[in-house]
């Protein structure tokens, strides 16, 4: 195999063993199904060009991550410049959804899209620590991931998961 | 909800698979990334191929149009100049990187604020370095050069209000764009390095706004264009206003039209009535064997001094020179002094005046004739009035009436969609984006000409300029205000100043 087939074989992989992960991300960041698509596809070009810097596999969850979220922040920047910043159909494209289904799943559809409505008010940085530590990553993996210092973790995370669980309260009423 | 119970509920939620297969991803990336190469490459190219065609121009203007030396110095400060602004273009934006894909969020921040301060300090001090030194080679360029007064003051005036422009574009450019940019950039890193919560007016606008499901339905924009005509008004006034100061500058400057010296009169050599007759049968003579062809009869009625020094074959090549100006309609004169101090007649002939200034022996014989073309009449406002409306200027006002309509129409097509009514607020240009409704906390007139525009003004005092009366479909854009602003919004007072609809 040669090295450029190589890299694409560990390229496909990463981005298949991850792709959920970086659906979520996606979805935390864009609020609509192109945006998400386009994030989406701006995720996997930037860990395409940053692939070289990944040394070792082990070290992969938390590299996907900070590539992941840091094109996110950008593309949301990038977006809120542009003409279409408040046409944001997500919220209503989430409800729609909700409505229509008829499924056992309703009552988690209905938490998830109350979780959603709380997320999507918290700011940038917010975002990124509480989707982190909603993917199960542990104050030091953030710390290494965002560049935030692991005491300083500590406290944003505190203080917006208790932004978040009041905005959840808020919703549900 | 504890943690452990939303953990399990995010890692269980239900994903939309994407619509690309791996092979379409790799092939799509790698397009996307040939296109980012060839983008980077791109704006390099750009500011070296200005550089690059303007070393072309003033080099072509330092070896051939401008030979003045003063000329030559201020053609090689703008040339240099040029190398100058290209190189610090790239090298500003090479010299701050974006983060490598796998930095930390703090890392990519903060390169991002690197490259933003930088663009910002570039667009804060573009006098200095993009405008200031090209314009000095041009004003010197321009100075050096042996051309009317008129002409230099006019292009300093058309430089130095060129200069403005783009400096006042340029701060504008760096306060509604970079500096908000900046502020946020800053914001977010501040709170990132020291866990403090983040300034919320600087990131106000990162969160989406939330609609009501009922809203919906409304957020299409109903669009408007402007008017062509109100267009075309502003691009004719400009384009027609080009020709005149272009054919004025022309006509004063035109060295072949206008003199300053006083017109021809009478004689002012008393000479006695005799010696005018002697000259008048001369130079008669001499027109009349012009307009035959006969220079080799010329020849004959010169002195024997002349002859020597005018051989026949010399004589007859340079009156084949003078049949440039036709045959010869009148003879005026003696009209003045002529060449040193001979006797003047003017000459008008089919193509244009001459002066024939002669000199007579004793025996009648030629011992000096001297040909110049005649000097016009004087500068006066009438005489340039009749010089810039001669049929050759009328020709090229059409052409630039033409393209004053050309222009007008490839700006209306590019503002096509410049106003959009939604339940949201007011849709503008691209660049200016929406404004909603609840932002707008004041609205004014503004007008020029027949054209009213309004001022849409922010809680900050920001700002927007919209088009109003010049917008087409009144009545439709009547009904849009009507049923998407809020009742009692300051934009319904407008209302009354859009055309009268039946």
């Amino acid at each position: 195999m040669n090295s450029k087939s190589a890299d694409e074989h560990k390229y496909l992989e990463l981005v298949s063993e991850n792709r959920n992960k970086i659906l979520r991300v996606c979805r935390v960041y864009a609020w609509n199904s192109a945006d998400q698509d386009d994030l989406y596809q701006e995720i996997l070009l930037q860990i395409w060009r940053g692939l070289s810097g990944l040394k070792e596999k082990q070290f992969a969850n938390t590299w996907l991550y900070r590539v992941a979220i840091n094109t996110a922040i950008s593309f949301v920047r990038k977006r809120a410049t542009r003409a279409d910043r408040v046409i944001h159909f997500e919220h209503a494209e989430l409800t729609r959804a909700i409505e229509a289904r008829q499924t056992t799943e309703e009552v988690n559809d209905d938490r998830m899209a109350d979780l959603y409505r709380a997320i999507y008010k918290l700011d940038p940085l917010e975002k990124a620590l509480v989707t982190l530590f909603l993917e199960d990553l542990t104050y030091e993996q953030i710390a290494e991931a965002t560049g935030i210092s692991a005491n300083h973790v500590g406290v944003m995370l505190h203080r917006a998961k208790k932004k978040l669980s009041g905005l959840m309260m808020e919703a549900t009423k | 909800m504890n943690d452990d119970e939303l953990k399990n509920l995010w890692q269980q939620q239900s994903l939309r698979a994407p619509e690309f297969s791996p092979a379409q991803v790799m092939s799509a990336i790698q397009h996307k990334t040939t296109l980012l190469r060839r983008c980077l490459d791109a704006r390099d190219i750009r500011e070296l191929l200005a550089c690059v065609i303007a070393i072309i121009v003033f080099g072509f203007f330092y070896f051939t149009v401008y030979r003045e030396p003063i000329s030559r110095v201020g053609d090689l400060i703008t040339i240099g100049s040029t190398i100058f602004i290209g190189w610090k273009i790239v090298h500003t934006r090479r010299s701050h990187p974006p983060a490598a894909p796998g930095a930390t969020v703090v890392e990519s921040l903060r390169a991002e604020l690197n490259s933003v301060r930088a663009q910002s300090r570039l667009l804060g001090s573009v006098l200095w370095w993009y405008l200031l030194p090209p314009t000095i080679g041009m004003l010197i360029a321009t100075w050096g050069l042996p051309i009317h007064l008129h002409g230099k003051i006019s292009s300093t005036i058309v430089f130095l209000a060129v200069d403005a422009f783009v400096y006042w574009l340029n701060r504008r450019a760096r306060a509604k764009q970079l500096l908000p940019v900046e502020a946020q950039l800053e914001s977010l890193l501040h709170s990132a390095e020291t866990g403090e919560p983040l300034e919320e007016t600087h990131v106000a606008n990162l969160r989406p706004t939330f609609l009501p499901m009922a809203a919906a339905g409304n957020l299409e924009p109903v669009e408007f264009n402007v008017a062509f005509w109100q267009i075309a008004l502003y691009g004719e006034i400009g384009f027609v206003g080009f020709w005149f100061f272009l054919i004025l500058s022309l006509a004063i400057d035109n060295k072949e039209w206008k003199t300053n010296a006083p017109a021809a009169q009478t004689s002012v050599q008393m000479i006695t009535t005799e010696e005018a007759n002697r000259y008048s049968v001369a130079a008669r003579k001499v027109a009349d064997l012009m307009n035959a062809g006969d220079y080799a009869a010329v020849q004959k009625l010169y002195d024997a001094e002349m002859s020597k020094a005018f051989p026949p074959k010399e004589t007859i090549d340079f009156y084949t020179r003078l049949a440039g100006f036709g045959s010869i309609e009148k003879i005026q004169g003696p009209i003045a002094d002529g060449y040193h101090g001979w006797i003047a007649f003017r000459l008008q002939c089919q193509h244009g005046e001459l002066t024939m200034s002669l000199a007579l022996d004793t025996d009648n014989k030629i011992s000096g004739i001297h040909f110049q073309p005649a000097p016009k009449a004087p500068l006066t406002s009438g005489s340039l009035i009749r010089e810039m409306i001669r049929w050759r200027h009328l020709l090229w006002l059409a052409g630039f009436f033409m393209g004053g309509l050309l222009y007008s129409w490839v700006f209306y097509k590019i503002t096509q969609r410049s106003v959009g009514i939604s339940a949201l607020g007011v849709h503008l240009l691209r660049v200016q984006g929406l404004i909603l409704w609840d932002e707008i906390k004041e609205v004014r007139p503004l007008r020029i000409l027949n054209i009213r525009s309004l001022w849409l003004i922010r809680e900050s005092g920001e700002k927007t300029i919209m088009p109003w009366s010049s917008l087409e479909r009144h009545s439709e854009l009547k009904e849009a205000v009507d049923s998407f602003a809020p009742v009692n919004h300051p934009i319904r007072r407008y209302l009354s100043q859009l055309k009268r609809v039946r």
